[in-house]
């Protein structure tokens, strides 16, 4: 059994539960505040990223996060039924300038994932999106 | 997340405590956007945040911009993590950043 299996619906207020959660998996489990920031934040990235992508209207739709160790590795599966987006091989600026000058819109978040991620993965089931972000432990 | 606020030497100090992100940026923002319009001096005191994601870097950088010529703006004290975070996102070169809350208000001051 995962360390966490968590199923929540796509508004923007879960994912504080969702942290709140990780927090007390990772004060049960020791995790180091380095890894546990990173898996904070790449989540809040991806589960932001659904919402806003794949369900900019609905606030029921289901995003499941799994949450496991994996030798020196966390491990967190994120999956969704949005329409299929894979972000290990989407475009990410190699600097933030033209987005932070306006130039660019978007690429913070998967610009901060691909710097905090050991390894992001993607996989499309059926009809649900699997994504999978490692972080080091 | 927790909102703290202090005032010190006239400059007020917002001090965010647990994760600025998606869910809370909205009430950080909501906190720090009337005081910059009316022109005080505003720090953000990071030392208890655990996170900021890119939407709390989104939020940081609107309430900057307001700041604008009316007062100043500064972070300070941010953790290892986020300290990293400001510079690789390029965040660190568009908003003053101070290792602690003393030289951010003196900075303020100054």
């Amino acid at each position: 059994m995962a360390l966490l299996d968590l199923t929540v619906e796509s508004s923007n207020e879960v994912i504080q539960s969702v942290a709140d959660r990780v927090d007390a998996v990772a004060e049960q489990r020791g995790w180091s505040q380095k890894a546990v920031f990173a898996l904070q934040v790449t989540l809040d990235e991806w589960i932001s990223n659904i919402i806003k992508y794949s369900f900019p209207n609905q606030t029921n739709a289901p995003i499941r996060v799994v949450i496991d160790e994996s030798g020196h590795e966390l491990v967190a599966q994120v999956e969704d039924k949005g329409a299929p987006f894979d972000p290990s091989s989407a475009s990410v600026p190699d600097c933030l300038d033209d987005t932070l000058s306006g130039r660019r819109e978007g690429g913070m978040g998967l610009f901060v994932m691909h710097h905090l991620l050991s390894g992001i993965s993607y996989d499309r089931q059926d009809d649900r999106n699997i994504v999978t972000l490692r972080v080091n432990l | 997340m927790e909102l703290h606020e202090t005032i010190q030497d006239g400059v007020t100090i917002i001090a965010p405590k647990g994760n600025i992100n998606r869910a809370t940026s909205p009430e950080l923002q909501a906190r720090l956007a009337p005081l910059v319009e009316e022109g005080t001096h505003v720090v953000v005191d990071l030392s208890e945040a655990a996170t900021v994601s890119s939407a709390g870097l989104r939020v940081m950088f609107i309430i900057a911009k307001a700041a604008g010529e009316n007062g100043k703006f500064i972070l300070a004290s941010p953790n290892e993590m986020v300290a990293d975070i400001l510079n690789v996102t390029g965040f660190a070169s568009l908003i003053t950043v101070k290792d602690d809350v003393e030289s951010a208000v003196s900075f303020a001051n100054s």
